[in-house]
C-alpha cells in the first residue's frame, strides 16, 4: 500500500503533468497554430518511433508470462497482425485479434 | 481567448447541446470499446507480471490516460530507471496528443462558445477518441459533437478502471498461454494503430526505424534503448523523408 502511494506521488509530476501539458497546449494552440509546422511533424516522427520501439521492446524482451513464449512465435504473431491488417482492408480491430490469436496458436505448436 | 472572425453578429451565442453525451456513452460500448478493454485487460496482466502494485496501475488511468505512456511508466519503473528519464520518455509519447487534440477540437469545437468544454475534452483525448472522432461523428449533429466525445471518453475511462483489476486477477487464473495472449493485445494494438494512422512517408520510416533500432540500441545502451531508438529513429526518419507537399494533419484514414 505504501509502495503504491509512493508510486502515485511520483506519477503526478512524472506521468500526469508531463502528459497533460501537451493536451493543454493543444487547446491553447487550436485557434492559432499551424498543425503542419516542421517542429510538430518532427515531434510526430519521434513519438511514432518511440511507440514502435516500445512495441519491439515488449516483443523481444518481455517479462513475465510473455517471456515463456518463444521469440519466433512472438515475432511471427506480429507479422500475422500486419498481414491481417491488409487482408481485412485495414481493420485495426480484426488485425489485433488475428495477431493475438496467432500468438496463442503458435505458442501451442512451437512453444 | 478572443475569436477574431465572426462573420455575422449572431444574436444567439453558439452553445453545446449536452444531450449528446448519451450518444457517446452508448458508443463506448461499440467494437472499439471492446478492443480497448482487451488492451487494458492486457495492461492489467502486464502490471501483474511486473509485480507493479494494482492501485498504482489503476491510478495511471485517470492520471495519464494514454496507454503508451502508461506502459512506458510501469515498464521503466520496473526497470529502475531514474524518474527524470521516465518523465522525459512519457512526455515524448504524449507529445503526439498535441496534434491529436488540435485535430479533434478542429472538428468539434464551436468558435464563440465558452472554452472550458475544450479543456475538458482534451483531458479525455487519446488514440481511441481520435479514431472515433474521425469515423463516428458524421451522424451526430454539430452542437452535440463535443459532448458526444466527452460522454465517450468519460465512460471509457471509468470502464477501464474496472477492466484493469479484472485483467490483473485473471492473469493468475488463466492458463499461461492465454495470459500471454492478453499481454500481447497491447503491443499488437499499438503497432497496428501506428500503421493505420500513418500518412506521410516519414510515418512509415519512423515505425521501421523504431523497430530496427531498438535491438541495436539495446545492445549498446540497455538503459537508454527506448530513448535512443525513439529520438534517434524518429529524427532520422524525419530528416530522410521530410514532406514537401502539405496535406491535413489528423486526417489519416484509420478504418473502423
Amino acid at each position: 500500500m505504501n509502495e503504491a502511494l509512493w508510486i502515485i506521488a511520483c506519477m503526478v509530476p512524472a506521468g500526469m503533468a508531463v502528459t497533460y501539458v501537451w493536451r493543454l497546449l493543444g487547446v491553447m494552440a487550436v485557434a492559432h497554430i499551424d498543425p503542419e509546422s516542421d517542429l510538430l511533424l518532427w515531434v510526430r516522427a519521434v513519438s511514432t518511433a518511440l511507440v514502435a520501439a516500445l512495441v519491439m521492446r515488449i516483443v523481444i524482451a518481455p517479462s513475465g508470462v510473455l517471456a515463456d513464449i518463444g521469440l519466433v512465435s512472438r515475432l511471427a504473431a506480429i507479422a500475422v497482425g500486419i498481414g491481417a491488417f491488409y487482408v481485412t482492408r485495414r481493420s485495426t480491430n480484426r488485425a489485433t485479434f488475428a495477431s493475438v490469436g496467432a500468438l496463442g496458436l503458435l505458442a501451442l505448436v512451437l512453444g | 481567448m478572443q475569436e477574431t472572425s465572426l462573420p455575422e453578429q449572431d444574436a444567439t451565442k453558439p452553445a453545446y447541446d449536452w444531450s449528446g453525451i448519451w450518444g457517446g456513452v452508448r458508443a463506448a460500448l461499440s467494437l472499439p470499446g471492446i478492443v480497448m478493454s482487451c488492451s487494458f485487460i492486457g495492461f492489467g496482466a502486464l502490471i501483474n507480471s511486473l509485480g507493479f502494485p494494482l492501485l498504482a496501475g489503476v491510478a495511471t488511468i485517470p492520471l495519464i490516460w494514454a496507454l503508451p505512456g502508461q506502459v512506458l511508466f510501469v515498464t521503466m519503473w520496473h526497470s529502475g530507471v531514474a524518474l527524470l528519464l521516465i518523465a522525459a520518455a512519457v512526455s515524448l509519447t504524449a507529445v503526439r496528443l498535441l496534434p491529436m487534440v488540435i485535430g479533434v477540437l478542429a472538428q468539434v469545437r464551436l468558435p464563440g462558445a465558452p472554452r472550458w468544454p475544450e479543456y475538458l475534452l482534451s483531458y479525455f483525448t487519446a488514440v481511441t477518441i481520435w479514431v472515433l472522432s474521425v469515423t463516428h461523428l458524421d451522424q451526430v449533429p454539430r452542437q452535440q459533437h463535443l459532448p458526444w466525445l466527452v460522454g465517450l471518453g468519460a465512460t471509457l475511462m471509468t470502464a477501464m478502471c474496472v477492466v484493469v483489476p479484472i485483467g490483473y486477477y485473471m492473469a493468475d487464473l488463466l492458463p499461461p498461454v492465454l495470459a500471454a495472449c492478453m499481454v500481447f493485445f497491447t503491443p499488437a494494438f499499438f503497432l497496428l494503430s501506428l500503421i493505420a494512422s500513418a500518412k506521410w512517408r516519414f510515418d512509415w520510416a519512423a515505425v521501421a526505424a523504431g523497430i530496427v533500432l531498438l535491438p541495436v540500441a539495446r545492445w549498446f545502451a540497455p538503459d537508454f534503448d527506448l530513448m535512443l531508438a525513439g529520438v534517434g529513429g524518429g529524427t532520422l526518419a524525419f530528416m530522410l523523408f521530410r514532406p514537401r507537399r502539405k496535406g491535413l494533419i489528423g486526417k489519416g484514414q484509420p478504418h473502423e
